[in-house]
Formats: structure tokens, sequence, C-alpha cells
């Protein structure tokens, strides 16, 4: 084609500067942004606060835990134990909120507590033990879901009325948080929590030597541990940054379901890892940034409502969910090849 | 002799007979036999051990898939949902009689073989991670299995599959001999043949083998394609057990299955395992949750024991490696 040719010698701020640039932004952007407009032009509703509020609320959880799946991604690792911490936390909360509705503030802490000694396990394991950390995380995710049951066999306990207010409030001029799905104008707390939780997460990532160190250790972790980077100790604060994420989540999810379910955190599994790899972080270590998890976490969320809103049966969203993570990957590899050919 | 030095001297004893991890676990076995009779003679009975073989016996065909695959230094996590969709499709075709059994049983062997097939293309067409693909699949497959049954699944299992889940031959279980034809023949693939071989070396430098010729796609496809058909085997066999269409038979089951490998000497990161060794891994899982229920422990404490054996069994494992 002559307009490449003229492009590669002619306009040095051009069309391929941009086209360059539209590559580095990952798949998810891409998906989320063609969503929203598919979803917005044809769904008056769509657009309406009540609408996002609901959809924000609905991805906080997923979001959260993303965060510490991506951690554990960079540096080469994975965290199944996840869903196993957001069950449990849910299950400590509500009970321990209906017998002692007055140590609502000791029993948060209580559950950070316990991510921070589950994940300093992980961390231990992983890290410290070099055990392979799909295998270990399935084994203390195991552990973790057995004590859950062990505690509260079926959903029960229940939350309280102000914790509940911590994923239903919100703030603006219409404050209204009694009312069902929220309403026009205010921004619920939850937007405020992912907003914050990723902002710092990624100064983190970014801006810190502990950050720079996570994605050394993921990018190679022989070279790193050469270069004087203590790989074990950061390995350990990741697997416990993973499971306070987890709490975080669990935490949310207490509030806004009210009880404890020991199997509710499951799905979230699976989840959080299709959204890091979606959101473009590598299995492999070393790749990937949180924004793109949280565009994918709005993505996966997106696609549940107006799957909701045309009537399609929310059992097609298993097989779509599949197909977007095989697909997000194909098409990435798909793309490399045809630069290289 | 203090405790330590006798411990050292027990370890480095092990050491130098070097029994291969395969070993280890039918040892292990033995052991929790030998534990599990001190407790209880009964527990010690043909009739009650044959029941705990036959409780083994899907988890230890899922197991074989399982192996090949993770040899070749893959995963399959799709494994649980071929068994799911097996299942509700299996009750809806049969309707509790044998009059459709042929091509049922057909469908279900071209589901799991059909999914082998996809993962294996995806995995080694496009370059996606075996992890990725078979999650994704994971999920597709759970979809068509909602998708087909409405999320209510209907009909029943026929008297033929029963009595392939449930039945005896003289006093051994159907199942029990599914799985023991199955290992056998799988053990041998994989020792005596060329395909076996190049499982192997391709899960141990996939470069290597490349160059050196061997048709490494090919492999890979192939181990899941046996991973996909030893899941429709397990999943009519636990149909067969189960007696109705079920959307949770299969769950858990993926996890199991590489636990199953793991726990009997399997690597994860490819080129080495074997499949009596996972048939070891099977037994040994399907022996102690049997043991801790037979000595009245609840279900929940036994997935605590189990999340605990595994992570001592890898443990072991690296260790082992390590000192190799």
């Amino acid at each position: 084609m002559s307009s490449s040719v003229t492009t590669l010698t002619q306009q040095p701020f051009s069309v391929r500067s941009v086209t360059r640039l539209l590559g580095r932004i990952g798949p998810a952007y891409y998906a989320l942004l063609i969503l929203l407009i598919v979803a917005a032009a044809s769904q008056e509703r769509f657009l309406t606060g009540p609408n996002l509020t609901n959809l924000i609320r609905n991805s906080t959880v997923l979001g959260i835990v993303t965060i510490g799946q991506i951690a554990t991604m960079l540096v080469a690792g994975i965290d199944l134990s996840v869903g196993s911490v957001i069950s449990l936390t849910t299950v400590i909360a509500a009970l321990q909120m209906e017998s002692h509705p007055e140590a609502t503030p000791g029993i948060v802490l209580l559950c950070l507590l316990i991510g921070l000694l589950i994940g300093a396990v992980n961390g231990f394991g992983i890290g410290y033990l070099r055990l392979n950390p799909l295998i270990f995380t399935l084994a203390s995710g195991t552990a973790i879901q057995g004590l859950t049951l062990h505690l509260l066999y079926s959903p029960g306990g229940s939350v309280t009325r102000e914790f509940r207010e911590l994923s239903r409030g919100a703030i603006g001029p219409f404050d209204c948080s009694f009312c069902p799905g929220g309403t026009l104008g205010p921004i619920p707390y939850a937007a405020i929590y992912l907003l914050v939780l990723y902002v710092v997460g990624t100064w983190v990532l970014k801006r810190t030597v502990f950050g720079l160190a996570v994605y050394a250790v993921g990018g190679n972790e022989a070279s790193a541990r050469l270069s004087g980077l203590r790989t074990e100790r950061i390995k350990l604060a990741v697997y416990i940054l993973s499971s306070i994420f987890a709490v975080l989540g669990g935490l949310f999810l207490a509030s806004r379901i009210g009880s404890g379910d020991p199997l509710v955190g499951d799905p979230y599994t699976l989840d959080s890892i299709t959204a890091g790899v979606l959101g473009g972080t590598s299995l492999f270590g070393g790749v990937g940034d949180l924004w793109g998890g949280l565009a994918a976490v709005l993505t996966l969320g997106v696609l549940s409502t107006m799957l909701n809103f045309n009537n399609v049966s929310p059992f097609y969203q298993f097989i779509i969910k599949g197909v977007i993570l095989i697909g997000a990957l194909a098409i990435g590899y798909l793309r490399t090849r045809r630069k290289t050919v | 002799m203090t405790a330590k030095s006798v411990q050292s001297s027990a370890r480095r004893a092990l050491l130098q007979l070097s029994l291969p991890p395969a070993a280890i676990i039918w040892i292990a076995v033995g052991l929790l036999l030998l534990l599990a009779r001190s407790v209880s003679a009964s527990f010690w009975e043909l009739s009650h051990l044959l029941n705990v073989a036959r409780q083994a016996s899907a988890l230890g065909i899922l197991a074989i898939g399982q192996t090949y695959v993770l040899i070749t230094g893959g995963i399959d996590l799709s494994n649980a949902m071929v068994v799911t969709l097996v299942n509700v499709v299996a009750a809806t075709l049969l309707r509790g009689s044998d009059e459709t059994l042929g091509g049922t049983l057909l469908i279900c062997l071209g589901i799991g073989l059909l999914t082998g097939l996809a993962n294996g293309l995806l995995i080694t067409r496009l370059k996606v991670p075996p992890l990725v693909v078979t999650l994704g699949m994971f999920s597709i497959l759970r979809g068509a299995a909602y998708v087909y049954t409405d999320g209510a699944p209907r009909g029943d299992i026929s008297p033929a599959l029963e009595f392939v889940g449930t039945g005896f031959v003289g006093p051994i279980p159907t199942a029990v001999i599914f799985w023991v034809v199955l290992t056998a023949l799988a053990a041998v693939a994989l020792q005596k043949t060329v395909f076996g071989r190049q499982l192997y070396a391709v899960g141990g430098n996939e470069k290597a083998s490349r160059l050196s010729g061997v048709p490494a796609d090919r492999v890979i496809v192939l181990a899941y394609v046996v991973s996909g058909l030893m899941a429709a085997i397990a999943g009519l066999i636990l149909s067969g057990y189960a007696g109705t269409g079920t959307l949770t038979l299969g769950d858990g089951r993926n996890l199991d299955s590489i636990a199953a490998a793991v726990v009997g000497g399997t690597s994860l990161s490819g080129g080495s395992g074997s499949v009596i060794g996972s048939a070891g891994g099977a037994l040994f899982l399907a022996l102690l949750f049997s043991f801790l229920r037979f000595i009245g422990l609840p279900y929940t404490i036994q997935l605590m024991v189990q999340g605990l054996i595994l992570a001592v069994a890898v443990y072991l494992h690296v260790r082992s490696q390590r000192a190799s």
C-alpha cells in the first residue's frame, strides 16, 4: 500500500505511531470500550445511575481480588486459595458479628489478621520452600475450604446494620442508601474503594522499590536474585497481599449479602485469573498491570449486565467467558505473529 | 544414637535406595492400610477394600489422562466439566433405558475427544498457555451443560451403565476392572511405545525434542485427546454410580486428578511421571478419605487433611528431586 510507504518515509508523527500506541493497549480496554458503546446504544437503561451503581457494586469483589491475583501472576505465581479465603471471611464476619455486634471493628481486624496468616503460609511454602504455587495454593485452599465448612456448613449468620452500609452506601447530593438500587447522582462507596485500591496498588507496583522488585522477580528470578533482591521475601509479601485483598473482597461481599456463605467465594478464584489474563498480565510473570485487570473486571460486569438486559439465559455467560478468555490470548498471539512475519 | 542421627542415617539409606516416586506412593498406600488395620480390623475386610478401590476408579481414570498431559508440561482443568457434560448428556439421551446406549456412548466419547482435540489445537497452534485454554474450556463446557439442560437436568442412567458404575464381576467391582485395564494400557503405551517416549521428550525439553525430529505438536494434541477421552469414560462410570444427571458431578475433580498425579510423583513442570504412580495416588487419596470417614471425622476435616497431605506430598517431592 502506498499510504503505508508514505507514513514510513515522510511523516514521523503519523498514523504509524498512533497504530503503534493502539497496539500497546491491551485487548481488555478495546473489549470494554466496544461493549460500553454497544450497551449504551442498545439499552437506554444502561447509562442510568441505578444500573451503573449496580454494575460497580457487582464488580467490586472481583475487582479487589484481582489486584492480589495479578500481583501473584507478576511473580510468575498463582493463588488458587483466594476463593476459600473469601468464603472464610464472610463466614467469620457473619458469625462473629452476630454474636458480638459491638465488636465490628475488631472483627474486621481479626479477618485481616487471618488473611495475613494464610498469605504468610502460602508465601513461606512458595517463596522459601520453593513449592509449586499452583499445587500449594490448591492445597491451602482445600484446607481453608474445609475449615470454612467446619465453621458454618450452610449459609447463615448476619452482619451488623452499619457494616451493610459499607457496600450499600453512597455519597452525593441525592444520598438515598435505602432506596432499592441507589439513585441517580450519588457515587457508591464501592466505586471509591475500587479507585483508591487501584490507584494505590498501581503506585506501589510502578513507583516503589518493592513494586519494581516484583516485576524483576517475575521477569527473571535468577538474575533478580543475583542482583541482590531477596526473592523469597518478595514472594512472601506478594502472597500476603493476595490473601489480604481476598479478605477485603470477602468483607465487601459479606456486607453486600449480609450473611456468611461457606461456598460463595468459589467462583472468584478462576474469575480473578480470567480477569488478570484478559487484562494483559502474563501467567509467566513480569508483564502486566492493574488497570488492564480492572478493565477486564468491568468488561465481564458489563457483559453480564447486557446479557441480563437482553434476557439471555445466564448460562450462556459461562460459554462467553470461556471464549473471551481463550480468544484474548489467541488474538494476542496472532497479532505478534503477524508483526514478526 | 540420638534421634537426629537416626533420622539422618535413615534418610541416607532411603536416598541410597533411590526409589522411584511411583514406588514411594505404593509404599505409602501399604503403610496407610497397616495403620487402618491397627485401628479397626473391619477396615481390612476385602469387600470394604474393594469398595474403596471402586471409589478410587473414576479418579484413577481421570488421573491417567492428567498424567499424560502433565508429562508434556501442560495441565488439564477442563476434564471436570467433561465429566459433568457427559453425565447430563447421557442421562438425557438414555432416559433410563438401554435402547439408545450405543449412540449415547459414541456421543459421550465424542465429547471427550473433541474437547481434547480443541484443547490441544489451541495450545499448539495458537500458543495459548494450557492453564488458560483448559480453564476457558472448563467455562465453555459448564455453559454447554447448563444450556443443554436449561439448568435442570432430566433423565436417568440406563441399567447397563449402572452396572459399570455399581456392579460387580465376581467379587470385583466393574469400575475397578475398567480402571485396572485402562491403567495397564496407558502404562504400556507410556513405557513401551514411541508415542510414550516422545511424551517424555516433549515434556523434558520441547525445543530439543523438536530439533531431534519429534512431532511435538502432534504428541501434545494426542495427550489432551487422551485426557479428554479418559474424562469421558470417568464421566460415564460416575454417571452409572450417580444414576441421574446432575450439574455438579464433575466439581473439584480436575484438581483432585492433579492431586492424585502429583501425590503419585508426577512433576508439574513436565518430563517426568508415571501412570502407575498416579494410580497409587488415586488409591491413596480414596483410602485416606475412607479411613478418615471410618474413624468418624466429618467431611470438613477430611478436606483440611486432604490439603495438608497434598502440601506435604509436594514438599517431599521437591526435597527428593533436589537431593538427587
